[in-house]
């Protein structure tokens, strides 16, 4: 057996490097999402959905990239891409407030469930409710306020939220408290890749050239083949590594 | 320069997550005997078939049927398990018979009802890592040996050896805390010792990943301790291991008082944290194992 000491593992490397070229090639040359893109606005397509994904391959690529190099764990790969779409439409600031509040409802109230024994799904029967209530009610103080972006809101992305919301009191519930740091890291991730997205310069070249997001593919597969340390783990074991290099 | 030859020994010996997963899970750990390995009710099997001491099973309701059918003969004190189960989501351990059913070691009280609710949840997957169908698995409440539960004077202490290629890596003490409810696991509060694999001598201790020298309820000293039967635990881990057919796994042992040494689990995916326990890298000890070997 080797234990090697590269960073990056040889034989993967070669097939993303591969796609890299390839997709260059198209995006340059051959453009075929430019006119994909193109025949569906004509022909009526909700801006929106294409701007959604559009966006969403880079997106996950900044994911990507924030848990392998940087090593921020999430709750999954789809609850913060989608909250970064949701963030887009209300706002980070607004987004990131709305998850504050699901958790500061929910949490007490499953915790006075939990005193007595439930099935577990009802628990999260209970969750989902709690978090349609709490949007309804969130949303109308918002429009009250005159904030109108919470009713920009999609149904995917707060059905996320509740998804998000339901797995981390559950977490409590079961006494895994190390949830708690995968939902703050999942907040932090959707609020950072939001931000990136919502750069003018970054959507008007996208949309200029939409088979750029072709490269997210073997970017992802090369990041994928990173065996190296990363920067949490550099804080985390920086003890270990001191004691090692004396 | 002196700082980036530093950096680069210092960091170079620390095994993080990227490079266990792509150089040692995914070559060394082929994924039916990770399945295997994710479900206690077969581990058991496989280990006793080749001789290995086990936590005796008292019964495992596999579905619905099997829990209308189930006649809750129990001794008074046992521990309720998911099959699949991880990180020691979903144990209750049981203490004693309290008024229509029984006490848990928390004080809680478990009516029958409850329990079966409890069971109900855990063949619905809610304490499995896929959230697909599980089984349950009652077992007879272990009692640490004596020498361990002075220490931990609530729970049950068990040993991690870290096995690679059929070689015990490194290893840990873990143990529970009031605060981690009983529980041995370092992210709800237990204690992590590291243990010198040649002597069986704890040499490092940490709590809630900072360094510790006492345990927070019984207030004695956790370094410079020796762990009784040592040579045997880490025999056993060994020979475990190899049964796996896993290259790169934890095996968690516990010393019982009437029971003598049991392997309690395997880990096919085992922590990195053994490493804070340690102050020890584990790409550096693999590196000189397999460089002597």
């Amino acid at each position: 057996m080797v234990v090697t000491t590269r960073s990056w593992s040889r034989p993967g490397a070669r097939l993303a490097i591969a796609l890299l070229i390839g997709s260059l090639v198209l995006a340059q040359i051959v453009r075929p999402l430019a006119l994909v893109v193109e025949a569906l606005l004509q022909r009526g397509a909700e801006p929106r959905t294409v701007e959604v994904l559009l966006l969403a391959p880079l997106a996950v690529t900044i994911i990507v990239f924030l848990r392998v190099v940087v090593g921020l764990d999430t709750l999954g790969i789809f609850a913060p891409m989608l909250l970064a779409i949701a963030f887009l439409r209300i706002g980070v600031i607004e987004g990131l407030l709305l998850l504050a509040v699901l958790v500061i409802v929910c949490a007490p109230c499953i915790a006075l469930i939990e005193r007595y024994r439930f099935l577990a799904i009802s628990r999260t029967g209970v969750v989902i409710c709690l978090v349609a209530v709490t949007l309804l009610i969130a949303t109308a103080v918002g429009a009250l306020v005159g904030s109108a972006s919470l009713l920009e809101a999609e149904v995917i992305p707060l059905a996320i939220m509740a998804g998000v919301i339901e797995r981390f009191v559950n977490a409590q519930a079961d006494q895994r408290p190390e949830e708690t740091a995968k939902l703050i890291f999942t907040g932090v991730v959707a609020a950072l890749v939001s931000l990136v997205l919502a750069n003018q310069v970054l959507q008007r070249a996208l949309f200029a050239r939409p088979d750029l997001l072709l490269l997210s593919m073997p970017a992802c597969l090369l990041m994928g083949r990173y065996a190296g340390l990363r920067l949490l783990d550099l804080l985390c074991f920086r003890e270990v590594a001191a004691r090692a290099a004396r | 320069m002196r700082l980036a030859s530093a950096l680069r020994d210092g960091f170079g010996a620390v095994l993080g997550i990227n490079r266990r997963n792509l150089e040692f899970i995914e070559p060394l750990n082929p994924r039916r005997l990770l399945q295997l390995a994710a479900s206690k009710v077969r581990t058991k099997e496989l280990l006793s078939a080749h001789g290995l001491p086990v936590a005796p099973t008292l019964a495992v309701v596999r579905d619905r049927i099997a829990l209308r059918a189930f006649d809750w003969d129990l001794p008074d004190a046992f521990a309720l398990k998911p099959g699949g189960g991880w990180r020691g989501g979903g144990i209750i351990v049981v203490d004693g018979r309290a008024a229509g059913g029984w006490r848990s070691l928390d004080g809680e009280h478990l009516p029958r009802a409850d329990l079966t609710l409890h069971v109900v949840d855990i063949l619905d997957g809610a304490f499995s890592l896929i959230y697909g169908p599980d089984e349950a698995l009652f077992e007879p409440r272990l009692r640490s040996d004596r020498a361990l539960a002075r220490f931990a004077p609530y729970g049950l202490p068990d040993v991690r050896v870290l096995v690679c290629a059929g070689v015990a890596a490194l290893a840990m003490l873990r143990l529970p805390t009031r605060e981690s409810h009983g529980k041995a696991n370092l992210h709800q509060g237990g204690v992590a010792v590291g243990v010198d694999l040649d002597r069986g001598i704890t040499v490092h201790a940490v709590h809630r990943r900072r360094a510790s020298s006492a345990h927070p309820d019984s207030g004695l000293g956790l370094l410079g301790v020796e762990l009784p039967r040592w040579d045997e635990v880490r025999d056993l881990a060994e020979r475990a291991a190899t049964v796996s057919g896993l290259d790169y796994v934890g095996v968690d042992v516990v010393i019982d008082d009437e029971l003598g040494l049991l392997v309690l689990e395997l880990n096919g995916r085992p922590g990195l944290d053994i490493q804070l326990a340690n102050l020890m890298g584990l790409r550096s000890v693999l590196r000189d194992r397999f460089a002597r070997h």
